[in-house]
């Protein structure tokens, strides 16, 4: 499968390649953030914020579970660190977020994978201190790899 | 007067009555220990955010522990926000429920609101303007009270909340969950002064909260310094070193610049005593008189929504039916 992988080199640059692809995304959306505790993953969702025009302050939903930021093209960050049974998952009403009227990104979210056909995969890897990989993944209909490419890549 | 409080904003179900406004008749948590026995065992970890089960069970055993006939309660107040919808809905429903048939005002409360009311649960004579440090999993907030209702939000955090910070740590560490008292129980033996952990800088003249590099520090010094050269005890009291150190350095700044009469530390994160001891500490430089509630008063509780629906209840801040849930919520 082709994938697209991209070095960043401080959390600035991580925030403006969310802010990138903020522009490829479109309502219905999924994301699933992949990687460590400290690799960037709320960092990167901070910048696609931004690019949404969401002037609100993004923090880690990791206790909140889900955080509602309602704007033209409403995001909804989801963190589902503290969850581990699918049931204990879908129980705090995940299912409403998805599919819905705006773009899920759901952190932690390989634990649910097998819920959902189409989605974006991005894999956070800590490389050295400031410098992480994001690679992306698309799975099912609706994404164009060489697309995201060229919004990614756009200065 | 009896005020019946219900909270069911996060992970926990819980059922209170508030007599008057701050003599807790009763204060049932879903997690407590002596309701898991007591019903054998029907909360495993799974359930334990599942409000529907356990609702009708804390409000019978908050009834009960009360010893009152459901009928002299005057008023049901109940957490609408911020928190998960599915769970602030499950408390909503059955306070409108409660509210209808027993022809009893319905009161909405913010949580946030209901924290910085923790305090007078258990103290009288609170002199205004206060400044409050409500710390928790999920907030990290400095609110300037200045009378009764009157808030502003003073500064919150960029990223993580210290408390989140704390179950991260934990888990970097390999402690287990929650992190909170486990970081604190290691800490005891630690050298605070063993790393010089980075402390967040903002940008000039501005006050807030960042932890986020705080917790990816830490995950570099694991990585750099192999366990057993460095204990573990170290690390996390050097933690809470620099935690409490960006805590404090916020609210000097503003007691330096305002007038207060009053600090509060609440939240579920003012359980630590470290940051207590601290936190009371610095009141003391400033001469300040500071209000740290009981712990079960600083871990979500409803004995403090029924307490500030009490005072809701003396102004007339009555809800309609049409109560409903917010994700997210600030205090105007």
């Amino acid at each position: 499968m082709n994938t697209l992988k991209i070095i960043t080199k401080s959390t600035q640059e991580t925030k403006n390649i969310g802010k990138k692809l903020s522009k490829f995304l479109k309502i219905g959306d999924i994301l699933i953030l992949v990687g460590d505790l400290g690799s960037g993953k709320t960092t990167f969702v901070q910048g696609i914020a931004k690019g949404l025009q969401i002037n609100n302050r993004v923090y880690s939903p990791s206790f909140t579970i889900i955080n509602e930021y309602p704007k033209k093209i409403p995001l909804y960050h989801i963190d589902l660190y503290r969850l581990d049974k699918i049931e204990e998952i879908l129980s705090v009403g995940i299912e409403e977020y998805l599919w819905g009227n705006g773009i899920a990104i759901i952190e932690w979210g390989e634990k649910i994978k097998e819920l959902i056909d189409s989605y974006m995969e991005i894999n956070f890897c800590f490389i050295k201190e400031n410098i992480r990989s994001l690679e992306f993944f698309l799975y099912g209909k609706g994404f164009n790899l060489k697309e995201l490419e060229s919004y990614l890549q756009k200065s | 007067m009896y005020v019946l409080g219900i909270d069911t904003s996060c992970d926990d179900t819980s059922v209170a009555i508030v007599e008057g406004g701050n003599k807790v008749l009763s204060n049932i948590v879903s997690s407590q220990a002596s309701l898991h026995s007591k019903y054998g065992g029907v909360v495993p970890e799974i359930a334990s955010r599942s409000h529907v089960r356990m609702i009708n069970i804390c409000l019978e055993e908050a009834i009960n522990k009360a010893k009152i006939k459901k009928s002299k309660i005057s008023a049901v107040a109940v957490t609408y926000g911020p928190g998960l919808i599915g769970s602030l809905l499950m408390g909503i429903q059955t306070a409108k429920t409660i509210s209808f048939t027993y022809g009893i005002p319905l009161i909405g409360i913010n949580h946030i609101e209901s924290h910085l009311y923790s305090p007078f649960l258990e103290f009288q004579e609170i002199e205004y303007p206060i400044l409050s440090l409500l710390i928790s999993g999920g907030h990290t907030e400095i609110v300037y009270i200045k009378k009764p209702e009157d808030y502003e939000l003073i500064c919150d955090t960029c990223d993580d909340a210290a408390g989140e910070a704390y179950d991260k740590v934990a888990k970097l560490l390999d402690l287990g969950y929650p992190g909170g008292p486990l970081i604190e129980k290691l800490a005891e033996k630690g050298d605070g002064g063993r790393i010089k952990f980075p402390r967040a800088r903002l940008k000039r003249g501005k006050i807030g909260f960042s932890f986020s590099g705080l917790k990816t520090s830490v995950k570099y010094f694991l990585m750099k310094n192999e366990l057993g050269r460095i204990k573990k005890e170290d690390i996390a009291a050097s933690f809470q070193e620099a935690v409490v150190d960006m805590l404090l350095q916020s609210m000097e700044k503003i007691l330096k610049k305002r007038e207060i009469k009053s600090t509060f530390l609440v939240g579920g994160v003012a359980a630590n005593s470290f940051i207590r001891n601290k936190f009371r500490g610095i009141s003391k430089k400033y001469n300040i008189r500071d209000y740290c509630p009981s712990l079960e008063y600083c871990t979500d509780n409803a004995a403090m929504v029924a307490g500030l629906g009490y005072w809701k209840y003396k102004n007339k801040r009555f809800s309609g039916f049409e109560l409903d849930a917010v994700s997210r919520l600030h205090f105007k």
